[in-house]
């Protein structure tokens, strides 16, 4: 097989991220991306695109924290590049604040993200409702420059992306070695994966430039996070709702418990209301499977359910995602030379 | 009575604003004017990025290291404030860089949520092997002098446009009190050797993505005469010029490209930042704040000069703490003249 032909789906972070690591990890792969939404129109555009990872019950703690460490390490490169701007990368400070005592004092990326520590007294002071707080320095990605910039980087390397709503893996098989699926909350449709299952955001966007610092309640219910040229307010987590339509009464909710945290955003301007289905699973679903119809044999690689935590592990999962690519693509080759004789 | 303010900058707007607040109340005849020459956007307070920070060293000059205190602690108080938005006052985290490792500076404790750096965080910056962390205000001038002014406004005091080339100019016709926060040309009304520019330029521009201060200091070569990055609320101030003696207010090729240069060197995304302008001011730079009581003879009357001038690059960071030192001093010239019937305190 001398250019094995890779279809990735979807164009989100996960989808766009996996795409431009196959084609690093196995550049003799011919790699295209099919995707219904591109940016801004993805789940990923309306993310903060902060890196505090979620904490996933099902996957193993080392491989969360080797994934939030991969993707900080690469992000951390870039923003301290000349094409930060471009992606929309940047490094940004702040607090995380909790009323009652954190169930962990060191969370398990607390010597990953800069500086982590807990809060001063005197930190705390602005914060009369809270009694106890980390102060940390990460990254945010801010979407869509940095959806722009993956895709950017992958029309450099040859890689095709076309507006396809796939309804069916096996329609690519006639067209494609290997699919990748990258499909977000679409997997549930695509691959029947009863686990997955939206968790609502809704969120607001708007003009606070003196807004430099983020703010997080521990609950992960009410945040603050600065970005290039909005401020993302948030948030709800509504777990099994599918409405994409935008709430008023969350989104007073929201600005209200936001104006708390940070009585300055009485002034913000030019509010804009977003909601996403974060694609939300017990464990994120990195793994290899081969359908079978008729005789007829498709590889398929899983990288979906990255829930609240996309941002914070996607090029983790990217590069676990493109491993499992070039062994899928060894084993294709060893049973194709195996053919020939 | 009358009192008269010489200057408009940071310095002679608080310092008329803490004075109204303070004793309008009990002296309700008391009239403020405000005059000079240049007034906001075009004073030395305009230029500045508006960063709440102290030079390095104190050099023992424990009293400036109290009104910065004070002023940061004032400003703190405000920020939660509705008008802290007008005011131009937000928190602003970032870093301290130098190639060597040096003593705690005296507002440590001052500041929120001071530390050294990470090996990690250090990394960042090659080049500067040692380093600060620490969460500070921004009081952007362009929205705080507006602000100062709006509240004299209201409060009735009157605004001058004009060059005072003496105090007897301003100390006739019922004027008891002056305020001299004349700052840079304090020598034009009266000679003051100590008294020089710290000239300083910087270019403005778009880098919304930049969301800390970064501020380098080169021990040789003294305060500001190494990179800074100040992001703002519109713009992101570039700097690191500081000539002492240097009067010129013009902006200098060199200066721009040594600026240009050594932020980019610092922080590379900047490359692709647009410039939207250039500035450069006098930093009425002295060995210490002049804040002190003078009275002068001129003719047959006598006024009372109260002197609030030398800020340096400081300006912003200690100016409401020398505010407030001058309308102590305003309040013991009251006192004296028998304005303030008692003095405030217990009555026997």
């Amino acid at each position: 097989m001398a250019s094995p032909k890779v279809a990735v789906v979807g164009a989100g972070v996960i989808g766009l991220s996996t795409a431009l690591c196959i084609t690093e990890t196995c550049p003799s792969c011919s790699v295209t991306v099919l995707s219904d939404q591109f940016s801004p129109n993805t789940t990923s555009d309306v993310a903060a695109g902060m890196l505090i990872p979620h904490t996933y019950p099902d996957t193993p703690i080392q491989r969360q924290k080797q994934w939030f460490k991969e993707t900080f390490t690469y992000l951390f490169a870039i923003s301290n590049s000349a094409e930060a701007s471009e992606a929309g990368i940047h490094l940004v400070s702040g607090w995380q604040v909790f009323k009652s005592p954190p169930k962990e004092e060191l969370p398990f990326w607390s010597d990953i993200v800069l500086g982590f520590r807990p809060m001063s007294e005197a930190e705390l002071q602005k914060f009369p409702r809270y009694r106890f707080g980390q102060a940390f320095t990460t990254l945010k990605c801010d979407c869509p420059p940095y959806l722009l910039w993956l895709e950017k980087r992958l029309k450099a390397t040859g890689t095709q992306m076309y507006i396809r709503k796939v309804a069916d893996l096996w329609e690519l098989r006639s067209e494609y070695d290997i699919v990748v699926n990258c499909a977000g909350m679409g997997a549930q449709e695509l691959v029947g994966d009863e686990q997955l299952f939206p968790v609502r955001g809704q969120v607001l966007k708007v003009h606070a430039p003196w807004v430099k610092l983020f703010i997080r309640d521990g609950d992960g219910l009410t945040y603050i996070y600065p970005g290039v040229h909005k401020v993302t307010l948030g948030g709800t987590r509504e777990k099994g709702s599918w409405s994409l339509s935008p709430d008023a009464g969350t989104t007073k909710d929201i600005f209200d418990r936001c104006c708390s945290l940070e009585p300055s955003l009485q002034g913000a301007q030019d509010i804009e209301v977003k909601v996403g289905l974060r694609p939300s699973r017990q464990c994120v679903r990195v793994q290899r499977e081969v359908l079978s119809q008729g005789g007829v044999k498709l590889p398929v690689i899983h990288n979906y359910g990255h829930g609240a935590g996309g941002f914070s592990v996607h090029r983790g999962t990217a590069n676990e995602a493109a491993h499992l690519v070039e062994e899928c693509i060894s084993v294709l080759q060893g049973s194709s030379s195996r053919a020939k004789l | 009575m009358r009192v008269a303010i010489i200057g408009a900058g940071v310095i002679g707007l608080s310092s008329a604003l803490c004075i109204h607040e303070q004793f309008h109340g009990l002296v309700p005849s008391m009239e403020l004017e405000v005059y000079a020459d240049h007034f906001t956007p075009h004073t030395t307070s305009d230029g500045a990025a508006g960063l709440w920070q102290p030079y390095l060293s104190d050099h023992g000059n424990l009293q400036e290291t109290i009104w910065n205190k004070e002023t940061f602690d004032y400003l703190l108080g405000q920020l939660h404030s509705p008008a802290a938005k007008e005011m131009g006052l937000f928190l602003l985290s970032g870093y301290n860089l130098f190639t060597e490792p040096v003593p705690d500076p005296s507002w440590k404790n001052i500041v929120l949520g001071f530390r050294n750096l990470t090996p990690k965080e250090l990394e960042l910056f090659p080049g500067y092997s040692y380093g600060w962390f620490n969460t500070t205000l921004m009081l952007e001038g362009r929205s705080y002098l507006p602000w100062l002014t709006n509240r004299l406004t209201q409060r009735g005091v009157k605004f001058f446009h004009k060059k005072v080339e003496s105090f007897q100019e301003v100390s006739g016709d019922g004027v008891d009190v002056v305020l001299n926060c004349s700052g840079m040309r304090a020598g034009d009304l009266q000679p003051d050797p100590e008294l020089q520019p710290g000239r300083g330029q910087v270019i403005k521009v778009l880098a919304p993505w930049v969301k800390h201060f970064i501020i380098t200091h080169d021990l040789k070569s003294g305060i500001y005469n190494s990179p800074y990055v100040i992001p703002g609320s519109e713009f992101t101030v570039l700097g690191g010029i500081y000539q002492h003696g240097n009067w010129s207010e013009e902006n200098s090729a060199k200066d721009h490209k040594s600026i240009w240069d050594s932020c980019c060197r610092l922080l590379p995304a900047l490359q692709n930042a647009k410039t939207v302008g250039e500035w450069s001011g006098l930093r009425p730079a002295r060995p210490s704040v002049r804040l002190e009581r003078e009275s002068i003879r001129l003719g047959n009357l006598q006024a009372e000069v109260i002197h609030n001038y030398g800020h340096g690059g400081f300006g912003i960071t200690i100016h409401w703490g020398c505010a407030m030192a001058a309308a102590r001093l305003f309040g013991s010239i009251l006192q004296e003249k028998k304005q303030l019937a008692t003095p405030p305190g217990p009555r026997l």
